[in-house]
């Protein structure tokens, strides 16, 4: 009988701690869905509730998705507390608030994103520009990009500028020279060709002028394909032919590459063009090592 | 004598539970007896919050109401109509097959269905023998489910069978998660209370 009840009562320890957190997983999992059926309930319903949670010590997870459900509640008092939080709450919960103002795109608490920007560190920058990003609003990035000396903190404005496509804004930036590789690769990513076009015809910086013509091959298609040929042809330099032909091989060009094999007269360029299309993994290879066993035979 | 008299209460609210959890029962089980092979249709109170339950064709954005055909699988949507009274009635229709349900639609009434095959109609039913019985087809993550879900948010007075739903932990969480999207989409403080309390939790 003492067996017994010893062991039911070992099996009564192992099975309580395990009850409980079962339970708290659940009652976790249930206040996350609640928050998240806010989102279709009418929003003078669901924002004292939202409030509530915001307040309690309830985990980050669960606050952040009342951030998310904050963020969409079209009222002034909802906007205004999702911006009350942005400025004064710490850590994770602080850069989801940042970024939920984002999202909600609200005129007044975009607004009081500039200030946060101001005193933050360099996480709290990062959300703002996410936030920024988010909104679609890149005339405060590039009011950033523009009043920053800091180069970290404009590699990370242009950076996003690029992810934007804002295409003005970069071109406006144009003159900070110093920072000419940053822009360059921005001017890539937001498929600005006619500023890489520029750069790479513009020999005054050597330097720029190389990684804006290697830069065409990242944003690709047939003016491009036509233009870094026509620099290969062109070249002054080796080192300006091998940022072409590494363009090329960026934009997966292995037909300007062939041609220019074909072009080609010289033992060591033809020997560089065939390394090339090698890398690139090209049939073309193939096409060449058929046509020169033809030839032999 | 002390220990009986300290047991009372506790005994009252199980046989309370007991009588509601065997009357529940026998409602559904009635139900299920009126209900013959093929289509079947019901009309209950319901709180329809300015919508209208229908299939709709659209165009550039704008609904148009059009027969749901109940021998296809024709989607149905709930389409905001300012012209809709908050309570009214709504139209239920199941399919049984084999003695079972295995399509469940609820409509609003002014929605017309077509079918190849005849429809029964039982009538105007007590919220509550309908609601017994479509809480029985919520069992796992499943279509029937979701349709039973769906018609049971639209009865009258729906809120506490919606709780139940959600605090049954032996359900699926995407059903329970079902649950608590038409609670927040009806009127009802008692909705609103529950999910404060559920957020107030530890």
């Amino acid at each position: 009988m003492k067996n017994i009840v010893t062991t039911l009562f070992a099996c009564l320890l192992v099975a309580a701690p395990a009850t409980l957190v079962a339970q708290s997983n659940d009652t976790e999992e249930l206040k996350i869905a609640a928050l998240e059926a806010l989102i279709s309930a009418p929003p003078e319903r669901a924002l004292p509730i939202v409030q509530r949670v915001l307040k309690s010590d309830d985990s980050d997870e669960i606050k952040e998705r009342a951030l998310f459900i904050l963020s969409q509640i079209d009222l002034p008092e909802a906007q205004a507390l999702l911006a009350d939080t942005a400025r004064t709450a710490t850590g994770e919960l602080q850069f989801e608030a940042i970024r939920m103002t984002g999202i909600s795109g609200d005129t007044a608490a975009m607004a009081g994103l500039s200030a946060i920007y101001e005193t933050g560190n360099m996480e709290v920058r990062e959300a703002v520009l996410e936030a920024y990003l988010i909104a679609d609003d890149s005339d405060a990035v590039y009011q950033i990009a523009a009043d920053t000396e800091d180069p970290d903190e404009f590699e990370a404005a242009v950076e996003t500028l690029g992810a934007m496509g804002a295409t003005e804004q970069l071109r406006q930036l144009r003159d900070r020279t110093e920072m000419s590789e940053v822009l360059v690769e921005a001017y890539a990513i937001a498929g600005d060709v006619e500023s890489l076009q520029t750069l790479a015809a513009d020999a005054s910086d050597p330097e720029v002028q190389l990684e804006a013509i290697s830069a065409l091959g990242m944003v690709g298609g047939p003016d491009v394909n036509t233009t870094l040929v026509e620099i290969y042809r062109n070249a002054a330099s080796e080192d300006t032919r091998e940022a072409a032909l590494e363009g090329m091989m960026i934009a997966g060009h292995d037909e300007g590459v062939l041609q220019l094999f074909h072009e080609s007269e010289n033992p060591a360029q033809k020997r560089e063009l065939l390394e090339m299309l090698v890398v690139m993994d090209s049939d073309a290879v193939w096409d060449l090592i058929d046509a020169t066993l033809d030839e032999q035979q | 004598m002390t220990s009986f008299a300290s047991r009372l209460p506790r005994l009252v609210v199980l046989s309370a539970l007991f009588v509601a959890v065997v009357a529940s029962e026998s409602r559904a089980a009635a139900l299920d007896d009126a209900l013959g092979e093929g289509w079947n249709a019901w009309r209950v109170a319901a709180d329809m919050i300015r919508t209208t339950r229908c299939c709709y064709s659209w165009s550039i954005g704008q609904p148009t109401m059009q027969a749901c055909d109940l021998d296809r699988r024709t989607a149905v949507s709930v389409v905001q109509d300012n012209t809709a009274p908050d309570h009214g009635e709504m139209q239920l229709y199941a399919l049984i097959e084999s003695g079972r349900a295995t399509r469940i639609l609820a409509l609003s009434p002014q929605c017309p269905v077509s079918t190849m095959s005849g429809i029964s109609d039982l009538g105007l039913l007590e919220s509550g023998t309908s609601l017994d019985w479509l809480h029985g087809y919520v069992t796992r993550d499943d279509r029937l489910s979701e349709d039973s879900l769906a018609a049971i948010a639209a009865h009258s007075g729906s809120v506490n069978a919606l709780i139940g739903i959600v605090e049954n932990r032996s359900l699926p969480m995407g059903i329970r998660e079902q649950a608590l999207f038409w609670m927040a989409q009806s009127d009802y403080d008692e909705a609103f209370d529950f999910f404060t309390s559920i957020l107030a939790r530890n």
